[in-house]
């Protein structure tokens, strides 16, 4: 409670609400531009907050992570083009509601069941992590070598819809972990003879690479552009956005709730969120318990504040692992976790204990940041709209430089914007293909984890594998593993089916 | 190229980069001392995603068995130009980093860009230049150090 209470005073100076303020306008800048996402925004941000000190450099990134699952409404209901994919859902009813000359009210939705949701979740994540924190502590080495796997295995399995490529970017990732001087022995392993890679491939750079420069690249290869013209929002009225929420309370509870459930879960995401309490809001006008005079796609209000409250609350519930575990479900807890191991910290269940003013200021910069992404929603939301007319040729190689240059100043070597470039290129070719990059930057976050645990675990039981299967932990987790893996047999089993009925219709 | 081709030969390079892997590592031991030895774990790592990489080819290989015969791909040039340009360029630009002072550095890399992504006309692409290379310059000195001229 104590280290509680002295977080909470550090993150009300001025200085850190202003970043946190600060990072909330960028995130929601970034979230509104379709193309930009979370983990650009944090990869690119990161060289810039690595000059600071750690509380204010979480600030900046936690206030981006959070504003950007708010921005993404923005052109999703504007645009029909979701900024980010967190959005895709709101879409769905956002946008026919711009049509019916509705923007300023699907917005001021959006904004406040955004808020909500995140904040809610917030509010049950924190009494969570304090028991989890509690049990974390206990948990074995082999045990956390296997929640990693298992994390692995399920990011893999939903991040690309295709699990086998989505294992083979983990395990990708997880071989370029191991470059560098092993920590355990000393050797170095995969070096090549470079003595740039005896420090292991530099995380930053690699991440600048797969989720800054692969996405311009993926980006101008479509040869996409804006083409409509933002609807101008025009009927906007804070008052009405709360009587709104309030007439829909029972929507954006249940967004909150499948949110904060779903965050827990490595890989699921907030994508999945949105859809699920679409999903939720189109059964309730089924069966009649949401009185509307419009149908399903003809703008329906609760269909964009459901999938935003959803949306939003997986913030809170992705901190719980990512805190007292050390796993990450997504790309973007992935870059902020990977941004604690630069700051020289070891994010997992003595993070509490070893960190404790750290610790307890991301959680409560977690809370402040959907205050601050509200308040700044609602003070810029014209300015944000206008956004939207920015040129993307001089916007994505703006991001270009930011992401060259980004890496070079992590550790002031030009060797750095090569490992950058190499990734982004790497990148590019992973998503042309099918294969998750996420799962790839889970694989190198998680690699030295995986492997530091394995190896202590044999080393303490010297060399016995049974100690992977003797707690109960191990057991559930060896458990979703081989689980995962039989849907994926029985969804390829299926899907071949389909196919050779539909080969049997052909040749008839 | 077909679809399928293409993604066998991404299978393929997942498969020998698999195999460099555990040549690169061929001098480790499983075990060394009694002990799960340093190379241990990365030849783990490269046997999975071999594993992989030959359970995905035979799912495609089956795959590919029952469907009809493939359409000719048409190679996309517009698709392949814009990115293997922006690589080009930004290859450059990593290359003459240090050497070359940042400012018309980045300005001529701007400008490049712009031609690249074609922002048009030519007033346009001037003030955007300016615009973005201004930004970007106030950006990154103080950042940077000015290690960089």
């Amino acid at each position: 409670m104590e280290h509680f209470l002295s977080s909470f005073a550090a993150v009300l100076l001025p200085t850190n609400l202003g970043l946190l303020f600060l990072g909330s306008v960028l995130g929601l800048l970034v979230g509104v531009l379709p193309g930009l996402s979370s983990p650009m925004a944090l990869a690119l941000l990161i060289p810039f907050a690595f000059g600071m000190e750690p509380m204010s450099a979480f600030m900046i990134l936690i206030g981006v992570y959070v504003g950007t699952k708010t921005g993404g409404a923005f052109s999703a209901i504007l645009l029909r083009t979701p900024g980010t994919p967190a959005a895709a859902a709101t879409a769905m009813e956002g946008y026919p509601m711009a049509r019916r000359g509705e923007a300023g009210r699907a917005l001021g939705l959006a904004i406040g069941a955004s808020f909500f949701g995140g904040m809610l979740s917030w509010l049950v994540a924190l009494p969570l992590i304090g028991v989890i924190g509690t049990f974390a502590i206990r948990i074995s080495s082999a045990d956390l070598a296997l929640i990693g796997i298992m994390a692995l295995a399920a990011v893999a399995s939903l991040s690309g819809g295709d699990l086998l490529k989505g294992l083979i970017a983990a395990a990708l990732g997880i071989v370029f972990s191991t470059v560098g001087v092993d920590e355990l022995s000393g050797v170095p392993r995969l070096t090549l003879d470079n003595y740039h890679l005896l420090g292991g491939v530099p995380f930053l750079a690699a991440i600048i690479g797969l989720f800054a420069i692969a996405t311009v690249l993926i980006d101008i290869s479509q040869a996409t552009g804006i083409g409509a013209t933002p609807t101008q929002s025009n009927n906007f009225s804070i008052r009405a956005v709360f009587r709104d929420l309030w007439i829909m309370r029972k929507v954006v509870g249940v967004g909150t709730i499948i949110g904060s459930i779903l965050g827990i879960v490595p890989g699921v995401g907030s994508d999945t969120a949105g859809w699920l309490s679409l999903a939720y809001v189109k059964r309730q006008i089924g069966m009649g318990a949401i009185l509307t005079d419009r149908r399903m796609g003809e703008g329906v209000p609760h269909g964009v504040a459901g999938p935003e409250a959803a949306n939003n609350a997986v913030t809170g519930g992705a901190t719980i692992p990512m805190l007292t575990l050390g796993i990450p479900g997504d790309g973007s807890t992935a870059i902020m976790l990977g941004a604690l191991m630069l700051f020289g910290l070891q994010p997992g269940p003595m993070f509490f204990q070893e960190s404790p003013d750290l610790a307890y200021g991301i959680l409560i910069a977690l809370g402040m940041a959907n205050l601050t992404t509200l308040l700044a929603a609602f003070m810029f939301i014209r300015p944000f709209v206008s956004v939207l007319k920015i040129d993307r040729a001089m916007l994505l190689s703006t991001v270009l430089v930011l992401a060259l240059v980004g890496s070079y100043a992590s550790s002031n070597t030009s060797y750095d914007m090569t490992v950058a470039l190499v990734f982004g290129v790497l990148g590019f070719f992973m998503n042309k293909y099918g294969y998750s990059i996420p799962a790839l930057a889970l694989g190198l976050i998680l690699g030295p984890v995986i492997e530091a645990n394995f190896r202590r675990a044999l080393l303490l039981t010297r060399g016995d594998y049974w100690t992977f299967l003797t707690s109960p932990i191990s057991l559930i987790c060896i458990l979703i593993i081989v689980f995962i893996g039989i849907k994926f047999c029985l969804d390829t089993w299926r899907r071949s089916r389909v196919e050779g009925d539909r080969m049997a219709r052909f040749d008839k | 190229m077909t679809q399928s081709q293409q993604e066998a030969l991404t299978l393929a390079v997942v498969g020998a980069f698999a195999v460099f892997i555990f040549w690169e590592t061929r001098e480790f031991a499983a075990v060394q001392n009694g002990q799960f030895s340093p190379g241990a774990f990365p030849r783990l790592a490269a046997g999975a995603l071999a594993a992989l990489a030959v359970l995905r080819m035979i799912l495609l290989v089956v795959r590919v068995a029952n469907e009809p015969p493939p359409k000719p791909a048409q190679w996309a040039w517009e698709s392949v130009r814009r990115p293997l340009g922006a690589t080009v360029l930004m290859a450059a630009y990593a290359a003459a980093f240090g050497s070359v002072p940042f400012a018309p550095l980045t300005v001529v890399f701007i400008f490049s860009a712009f031609i690249l992504f074609g922002v048009r006309p030519l007033s346009r692409l001037i003030a955007g230049t300016a615009l973005a290379s201004t930004f970007l310059y106030v950006l990154f000195v103080p950042l940077l150090d000015v290690g960089v001229n």
